[in-house]
């Protein structure tokens, strides 16, 4: 991370960084070479370094759990074992280096054993499926036939309740037709009577009027 | 973990915390959980209580925070982040949401001593050398007002310069733990440090205020 050449003044990020001692070494001197230079810069560090200290002030007591302080048997037998590892392996070494592990047998072995055991897993995880698969499609079956029952005996109802009303609404025209009929029938039965009557009255008087007054018409 | 000192020879055949954890995982092995906790109870003691400002509190925190990790323990995955990284994330969460609770325990300065003198409470160990009387009530002093200045800033400012200055975690790291940007962490540090600078300013009535004329010259950062 370096300066940037537009401003006058590293970043905020570049001074953290810094402070803390986590630059870069090249950022780092670029930072003191501006900072020799800058005495604002110098005070704004200031205050953070000294801000910094006044967080030091800030201590808290040992923790119960603390690791017991480094000692000095500690160290002797850190050095002890250091001995011996060397020890260990300048002999190891000269003895002679062990052949590397062949890891392409290995790893066919490891096949070879893994292989079986997870053919068969394989097959009994494709089983499982297969069977739930099975499954749900006889259930599918079942649910289709159901709702095409469901709907036949619905169309069969309602052909029914159309075929019933059709049959009342027939019979009921009948009906008005009869007595319609029947009405008409009464009405012309009156009428020819009333006519006969008029006419056998009719001949009654026809010869009288005929010799009477056949004249008088002329 | 970072230690300053020359660890112990065991260490160097000891398993690793993924390694542990994976056991935790896989059969919720109570040693390898065991000894997670003693690996880590202190700095998440010490992060606790940097972030309170209380160490009774941090004490109840981080008990909460090891509960936490092994009931979720299967959430954690090592091909995505450290074990380092994850159990960061998860304390300094914990932490941020246990402080927008209220607290019904009595606040009390990380490093008082007990009332209780027959109680050694997390401070068993007596300092090495016993301070003058004076010299140490200045300290005590010193002590609080940074302790109250750093418990006083903006929670992601906060968890930043505690991990940073405090836990020693690089900037790289804590970007990692709270998945920010590198750059973000590293200005909100500097944000920290001008806040800081203002507030123990005012509390110690030291020359630490920026000087006047400083504004506009330099590159200041936004405080939010």
């Amino acid at each position: 991370m370096n300066p940037s050449p537009d401003s006058i003044h590293p970043s905020p990020e570049l001074w953290a960084e810094y402070l803390y001692d986590e630059a870069a070494p090249a950022c780092r001197a670029r930072l003191e070479a501006h900072l020799r230079d800058c005495p604002d810069c110098q005070r704004q560090l200031a205050q953070w370094q000294e801000t910094r200290a006044a967080l030091d002030a800030w201590q808290l007591p040992s923790p119960r759990s603390a690791r017991p302080r480094a000692t000095a048997r500690e160290a002797v037998r850190w050095a002890a074992a250091a001995l011996l590892v060397l020890g260990l392996g300048w002999g190891g070494g000269r003895l002679a280096a062990p052949a590397p592990p062949d890891l392409g047998a290995l790893r066919a072995a490891v096949a070879e054993e893994l292989r079986p055991a997870l053919g068969r897993e394989f097959q009994a995880r494709l089983d499982t499926a297969l069977q739930a698969v099975e499954q749900r499609h006889a259930e599918g079956v079942q649910a289709l036939a159901a709702a095409w029952a469901a709907a036949r005996s619905e169309d069969q109802q309602a052909t029914l309740a159309l075929h019933q009303r059709a049959e009342r609404q027939r019979l009921s025209d009948f009906a008005t037709l009869r007595r319609d009929l029947e009405t008409v029938a009464i009405v012309a039965r009156d009428a020819i009577g009333l006519t006969r009557q008029q006419l056998s009255q009719l001949a009654v008087y026809t010869p009288a009027t005929a010799t009477g007054g056949g004249e008088d018409h002329r | 973990m970072r230690a300053g000192r020359l660890p112990p020879l065991s260490a160097l055949f000891a398993p690793s915390d993924e390694q542990l954890m994976w056991r935790v995982q896989m059969s919720g092995d109570p040693g390898a959980f065991g000894e997670l906790v003693r690996r880590w109870e202190s700095p998440l003691q010490r992060l606790c209580t940097r972030l309170t400002g209380d160490a009774h509190r941090a004490e109840d925190l981080v008990q909460e925070i090891f509960a936490r990790i092994f009931t979720h323990r299967h959430r954690y995955r090592p091909d995505a982040a450290r074990f380092s990284t994850w159990l960061w994330r998860v304390a300094l969460n914990h932490t941020a949401s246990a402080l927008r609770q209220p607290y019904l325990h009595r606040e009390q300065p990380a490093d008082l001593p007990d009332p209780d003198p027959d109680y050694p409470g997390p401070c068993a160990d007596p300092p090495d050398t016993a301070p003058a009387p004076d010299e140490a009530a200045l300290r005590r002093e010193t002590s609080e007002v940074v302790r109250r200045a750093v418990s006083e800033l903006p929670e992601a400012h906060r968890a930043i310069l505690v991990l940073r200055h405090y836990q020693g975690l690089k900037f790289r790291e804590i970007a990692d733990v709270l998945d920010l940007p590198e750059g973000t962490v590293k200005t909100r540090m500097t944000e920290a440090l001008h806040l800081l600078a203002r507030r123990l300013a005012r509390a110690l009535d030291r020359s630490a205020a920026p000087p006047a004329g400083r504004r506009g010259r330099l590159p200041r950062p936004t405080v939010p």
